[in-house]
């Protein structure tokens, strides 16, 4: 066509064709998408019982909404343009003549203007019947389409419909991730007192961290397998870190022995920091004020009380008060009061990461029992499970975690049922009170504050109590189980809200808490759990960790409660 | 030169009213028929191809006759000699006391129509001859050129029966044919129309429908059928299919073709189909344009390899699958 010249009108009916060829691209394209995603859905679904693919049905959705877009947006491209409008008209109806008349638009001889006029009539012939020759989908390809696009989707519902063990396995991996991000909030700030060295932060959480990451990736045996190292190995060290707090708790009751000290000791007991920093800081004046001969009597006292002080954090605590002795003995006081409160503020720290322990214990356990980690030995599944593999652990292991995990158990049926003292390491005491404070949610005042729990156990019908010097715990319990079986509890809430239990028996003092640490468990033979604890008390003899006094009186103690008795 | 709609339809009525005189002479036979009228409006040569009794000479003598041309026939054999076909010098004594004098007498190859019948059965050399002057289209003798008349066209017959003493065409000169015309059996019907008029007191005969102008009018009315690019694109496609070393090249001409069509095969497929174009009264060429030419165009531009040959393969079967390839299937 000549420059310049107006538009032949053929060229000009190419433009509903070209519409109408775009939409009916439009149209296809973005029905292949759909389905193309719908398919990719279904596939995403079904990974999802398969893998743990968190969000499985949004991300489906998303898929489905992708593949729409993406054939949508492949239908823009390449452009329909007049020559392929003219193509797909010579190739039904118009026998190659608008294809020719557009390679002839320059000529302006006699024959391209005759044959424009020729390709103007089938143009519009072509344009007037364009619905016939460009019809939307439709007969068996719009059914085909339709019934897989329907196949499909049905087979996407009911995968949605149907429960997906994945999803369980997703939340109790959230879980984990939650409670070891409450974990090392709590060990961040346990750091930040100097009461953590990086070994006992890696030793709570390193395996937590390996479990979760392979969490959702392990076959189930492997991953059992992997759990219950887990729980191996924060059991241990609960037990250690119990086996410290029982052991500083037994050195504070020393400690109380000697009136100058008996704040201390009495703070330590409790595991009270602030009573601790406000009885550390009147030890200066009170140095100050003893007479020589009596600095002379307590340099002595704090030897003594060093020689029997546990081995926390290697020989950190007998070395302060070897120190503070000499300090104390060389006048210079002020020295002697800030080694002997550093010393036993480090200490304290010991509670505070058992505490921790024990939560870390307990959520492994929450995220196990959604996970199905329910294989061991036990009688009943789910949380039983765990408690049952732990404890079955403890009868040949060196640790007594299979103690430690039903003692904590112990420390909350007290608050479950409402009548087991629980508490009391033996020492406790009293008859019984029941009164686990806290109620319900109480396990975690018991086992935050109480710590030992458990080793009792329930088992007590009333033992112990007689002689105890103001039970740490508010009282052995009237175990609800009696001799033949032990309930461990399955509690396992609470927020650790200061709890104040007196106690019947005189001396009983405050018992705080943390959250709870309780691990779930189930019914287990008295048998099987005395004999636990018995080794468990046994190997804790034999360490000589603790006092000569202490040693005598677990002893007494086992006696008591064995089975056969 | 096309001025108008009109031109095109009294072209188009020309033609139709010779296949309308030829019809009179020869039954049935429409397909050979029309390609013949192709291949003498875009001024080529064919070869017909068919067993003997089938009309062959009859058909070319009636299109001789209702194209007012005239006709001659050679009847191909193995002692022909080149100077039978294309003529020879002769001496010509001039009156008393006038010298002799050579002068040259035509052969039968000046004619407007020529019909070279069994063509197969000459000597190659004699092939040669004729091939010659079908491609130069003149005649040279004793040291003068002589051109040959116009509209100048060779039909050769070939008889595919026999090959005792026959010198098949090579391939090369095969190439020079514009078509290849197969001329199929007749069918019951036109067998008993054949019998009738034949054996009867009436004898048919063509009646002039056009003349040698309209012929070569019409000839530059097909030159000015316009191609799309497709449509080259396509005829390309067509021809560079029958290679088998080609990468679209369909399945079956990888196996059997030895050689595909040369460049002549794309001039003859756009040709031929520009003639069909007209004389469907368009004045374009399109995609059914080149399916239809195809066949009589290529059958005789492929050859077959021993497999093919051994099997009984058709190059039809062969160019059906190169148009189904290129997308050009009828």
């Amino acid at each position: 066509m000549p420059h310049g010249a107006q538009q032949p009108r053929f060229v000009k009916l190419l433009k509903p064709v070209k519409r109408r060829l775009a939409a009916i691209r439009l149209v296809r394209r973005a029905a292949a998408g759909l389905l193309a995603g719908s398919c990719a859905a279904l596939l995403s679904l079904a990974a999802a019982r398969v893998f743990p693919l968190a969000d499985a049905p949004l991300i489906a959705a998303a898929l489905v909404a992708a593949g729409l877009v993406a054939g949508a947006a492949a239908s823009l491209r390449p452009r329909i343009d007049n020559r392929a409008a003219a193509r797909v008209m010579d190739r039904d109806g118009t026998e190659d003549a608008i294809g020719t008349a557009l390679d002839m638009l320059h000529l302006d001889t006699p024959v391209a203007r005759l044959q424009r006029a020729d390709a103007e009539a089938a143009a519009a012939r072509y344009a007037a019947a364009l619905g016939e020759r460009l019809p939307w989908p439709r007969g068996r390809e719009r059914r085909r389409y339709l019934a897989g696009l329907a196949a499909v989707w049905v087979a996407a519902a009911i995968l949605l419909l149907l429960p997906n063990p994945m999803e369980e396995r997703l939340a109790a991996r959230e879980a984990l991730s939650d409670e070891i991000g409450r974990i090392e909030q709590a060990l961040d700030e346990l750091e930040k007192s100097g009461g953590l060295s990086e070994k006992e932060r890696d030793a709570l959480t390193e395996p937590l961290h390996r479990l979760r990451e392979q969490a959702l990736r392990m076959e189930p045996e492997a991953l059992r397998a992997e759990w219950e190292s887990a729980e191996r190995e924060i059991a241990r060290l609960a037990a250690e870190l119990r086996q410290e707090q029982q052991a500083l708790r037994a050195w504070a009751q020393e400690l109380r022995r000697t009136p100058e000290l008996s704040g201390l000791g009495q703070a330590l007991e409790r595991g009270d920091r602030r009573s601790l920093a406000e009885a550390a800081g009147e030890l200066g004046n009170l140095f100050a004020r003893l007479p020589p001969e009596q600095r002379e009597a307590l340099a002595e006292r704090l030897r003594e009380l060093a020689s029997a002080a546990p081995d926390m954090d290697g020989e950190a605590l007998r070395d302060a008060l070897e120190r503070a002795a000499n300090a104390l003995e060389s006048g210079e006081n002020e020295d002697a009061a800030g080694a002997i409160s550093q010393a036993l503020e480090e200490a304290l720290s010991a509670a505070d990461l058992q505490a921790l322990a024990e939560q870390a214990a307990a959520a492994l356990a929450t995220a196990g029992s959604r996970l199905g980690m329910s294989g061991g030995s036990g009688s009943g599944g789910g949380w039983n499970g765990l408690a049952d593999a732990g404890g079955g652990e403890a009868d040949g292991d060196a640790y007594p975690q299979g103690g430690g995990r039903t003692g904590s158990g112990g420390s909350s049926s007290g608050g479950a049922s409402g009548d087991g003292g629980s508490n009391g390491e033996g020492d406790g005491g009293g008859s019984g009170s029941g009164s686990v404070a806290g109620g319900e949610g109480g396990s975690g005042s018991v086992a935050g504050g109480g710590g030992g729990a458990g080793v009792g156990a329930g088992s007590g019908s009333g033992s112990g109590g007689e002689d105890g010097p103001g039970g740490i715990g508010p009282g052995a319990g009237l175990g609800s189980g009696g001799r033949t079986l032990v309930t461990t509890p399955r509690v396992h809430e609470g927020e650790g809200e200061i709890t104040t239990d007196g106690g019947p028996v005189p001396g009983g003092d405050i018992t705080e808490g943390g959250r709870s640490p309780v691990v779930d468990g189930g019914v287990r033979h008295y048998e099987e759990v005395f004999a636990s604890y018995e080794a468990d008390a046994r190997r804790a003899l034999a360490g000589g960790t603790l006092p000569p006094a202490l040693k005598e009186r677990v002893k007494n103690y086992f006696d008591e409660i064995q089975p056969n008795r | 030169m096309i001025e108008s709609k009109a031109d095109i339809a009294e072209a188009v009525g020309r033609i139709h009213a010779v296949r309308r005189e030829i019809a009179k002479v020869i039954v049935g036979q429409d397909t050979v028929v029309e390609q013949l009228l192709w291949c003498l409006i875009a001024g080529g040569h064919a070869l017909l191809e068919g067993v003997p009794g089938l009309g062959k000479t009859m058909l070319i003598r009636t299109a001789a006759d209702a194209l007012d041309l005239t006709f001659s026939r050679i009847q191909f054999t193995p002692d022909l000699m080149p100077s039978d076909i294309t003529g020879t010098r002769i001496v010509e004594f001039g009156a008393a006391g006038q010298p002799a004098s050579f002068r040259f007498q035509p052969g039968p190859i000046f004619g407007n129509l020529v019909l070279a019948d069994e063509i197969n059965r000459a000597t190659p050399k004699t092939q040669s001859a004729l091939l010659e002057a079908m491609q130069e289209r003149t005649v040279t003798a004793g040291g003068e050129t002589h051109p040959l008349p116009r509209p100048f066209f060779v039909l050769a017959t070939q008889n595919p029966l026999e090959q005792e003493g026959t010198y098949p065409l090579p391939e090369a000169q095969l190439d020079r044919f514009l078509l290849k015309i197969d001329v199929a059996y007749p069918t019951r019907a036109e067998l008993k129309e054949i019998a009738s008029r034949t054996t009867s007191v009436h004898e048919a005969k063509a009646e002039k429908a056009a003349g040698a102008d309209d012929l070569h009018r019409i000839q530059r009315y097909a030159k000015e059928v316009l191609v799309s690019d497709d449509m080259l694109d396509l005829a390309v496609r067509i021809v560079m299919m029958t290679h088998a070393g080609e990468a679209d090249a369909p399945d079956a001409v990888r196996r059997h073709v030895r050689y595909g069509a040369g460049p002549r095969g794309v001039q003859a497929l756009v040709g031929i189909a520009k003639v069909r174009a007209l004389l469907d009264g368009r004045l374009h060429v399109s995609r059914a344009d080149l399916a239809a030419v195809a066949a009589p165009v290529l059958r005789h531009r492929i050859v077959l390899g021993y497999e093919a040959l051994a099997t009984g393969v058709k190059p039809d079967e062969l160019i059906a699958e190169v148009l189904a390839a290129a997308g050009a299937a009828p």
